[in-house]
């Protein structure tokens, strides 16, 4: 059954790359607007050897990672103090609800204005896409925690510290990694977005010239290698969100 | 000398016409090794006095003294609560959540195992030592949390209605499996129901309680031999204190200002 279920998801694989690879060959899409994946994978291979791309994969990559961790435990803090009491709850959420619901991206415009299109204009875009997500997923986090949690940590003898550590973030912890990989996700939008807005380094800015030069070749390969490290980050997240979630009670 | 003392305790909460008192001038002591109920309506205020008596809640009036000692807060290694839905945290197996106790008062490594295996064993789920609680069973779950209830070897167990979501039959062999426990460890049990059969069945004495303001109306001492059999819940004499105790609830608090 299992090797079954390997052996569709390997299927599904093959037949997209497959697709990719025949149907710019086979004539059937225009190879000046879809690459066969074979030159666009050669392409890919060769640009990591290029000192120049990977100079501007790893600025992209600081200014994910900073925005993250500039961003994620603010987040997770304030959701905290904001989910803990009835009253801080009521009057933070509607400002949540309404921040969440607005495309940040309509607001780059403005923060180049307010902060140029240098590194930090960058990291603090994405930090205000980590924010919010994350915020309001916490908050919702340390409703989830049963209301019993509290007399039995006391009944226990538990201290503040072992009732926060030994109570409250196992019983918030899925809910905590689904947030922050949701928030690592649009993350990498944000940083992307702004650096194919306005930039003078970075993947996305990289993305957006051979784009208007018209290589398509060159313009797949980076999106092929972003995609495939998003992949692999988003996945190595969702391992650890079902580790930490082992014990719910979910169909198989 | 009564283990634990309740000298006429009284709360109420505040309320803009006039306050509301859930519990009034409650007085009575549990002697060691005792076997107590509690029984009463839902929202008698049964429940809130186990919070008193457990330290989780204040009174207003009144004091209640547990080993000659005033109750302020929990008293972790003499007290042990065990809630009406087990409270099991789901991301432990059994074993570890039955070695919890132990671990938030730093006991050493070895010695908590010991004692957590234990504990397993007089609950008779050694086997079930590494199982997650949404692999359990509600009777099972409740066992382990009276394992864990136990571990730290307290003086006293206060129980708020442990059984009240099990089915009929789990419920029953719960109660044999309480009363087998208590005669192997000889704690002192305080125990909320509102199961007349249940209270008279289990307790050396039951205490009844009404509603509005919560009080106690009586005090039933249960004469039936133990070990208790469920032959005996047949007999002339269960049938005798089960109606004197069903008296008790139905005749005080019905045209006192409680609706039914």
């Amino acid at each position: 059954m299992r090797s079954k279920i390997i052996g569709i998801r390997l299927a599904i694989l093959g037949v997209i790359i497959t697709f990719w690879e025949a149907a710019p060959t086979m004539g059937w899409i225009d190879p000046a607007t879809l690459p066969p994946a074979s030159s666009v994978a050669g392409m890919a291979w060769q640009l990591l050897h290029m000192p120049r791309f990977l100079a501007n994969l790893l600025v992209t990559g600081e200014r994910v990672v900073l925005a993250f961790v500039l961003a994620a435990p603010i987040a997770v803090l304030l959701g905290i103090v904001i989910g803990e009491r009835l009253a801080t709850r009521r009057a933070f959420e509607p400002a949540l609800r309404i921040a969440i619901s607005i495309p940040q991206s309509v607001f780059l415009p403005v923060f180049i204005l307010a902060f140029g299109i240098g590194f930090a204009q960058k990291v603090i875009f994405g930090a205000t896409h980590v924010i919010f997500v994350v915020m309001i997923n916490t908050v919702a986090a340390v409703r989830s925690i049963p209301s019993g949690y509290g007399p039995l940590a006391l009944t226990m003898g538990a201290s503040r510290t072992q009732t926060f550590w030994r109570f409250y973030i196992p019983a918030m912890a899925p809910y905590l990694t689904t947030e922050l990989r949701l928030g690592l996700a649009l993350d990498v939008v944000g940083v992307l977005l702004a650096e194919m807005y306005g930039s003078k380094d970075g993947v996305g800015l990289q993305i957006f010239i051979w784009s208007e030069t018209l290589h398509t070749v060159e313009l797949f390969a980076p999106i092929l290698i972003v995609s495939v490290a998003t992949i692999f980050i988003n996945e190595t997240m969702r391992l650890l969100e079902n580790y930490f979630g082992r014990w719910r009670n979910t169909l198989p | 000398m009564p283990v634990i003392t309740v000298n006429d305790i009284g709360k109420s909460y505040p309320h803009p016409s006039k306050p509301i008192c859930v519990l009034d001038h409650i007085s009575f002591s549990v002697e060691e090794g005792q076997f107590v109920s509690i029984v009463g309506r839902s929202g008698c205020g049964k429940s809130t006095l186990l919070q008193v008596l457990a330290g989780l809640l204040s009174a207003n009036e009144g004091s209640v003294s547990i080993d000659n000692e005033l109750v302020r807060a929990p008293m972790p290694g003499k007290v042990a609560m065990v809630f009406q839905d087990a409270l099991l945290l789901p991301w432990r197996t059994a074993f570890d959540d039955v070695v919890l106790p132990l671990q938030l008062s730093g006991v050493p490594i070895g010695e908590r195992r010991q004692r957590a295996t234990e504990m397993l064993e007089l609950v008779g789920l050694a086997a079930f030592a590494d199982s997650f609680p949404h692999q359990l069973s509600g009777g099972m779950r409740q066992r382990v949390s009276i394992a864990r209830g136990l571990v730290r070897n307290p003086r006293i167990i206060m129980m708020d209605e442990p059984f009240g979501a099990l089915d009929e039959q789990t419920r029953m062999r719960m109660g044999d499996e309480l009363l087998r426990i208590w005669t192997a460890t000889r704690k002192t049990i305080l125990f909320i129901t509102h199961s007349l059969s249940e209270a008279v069945y289990l307790s050396d004495v039951v205490r009844v309680m009404a509603a509005a303001p919560g009080r106690i109306v009586d005090e039933v001492a249960i004469d039936l031999p133990r070990p208790r059999t469920l032959e005996m819940m047949g007999s002339e004499r269960f049938g005798q204190l089960r109606n004197r105790v069903w008296k008790s609830i139905a005749g005080t608090s019905i045209g006192e200002g409680e609706r039914l």
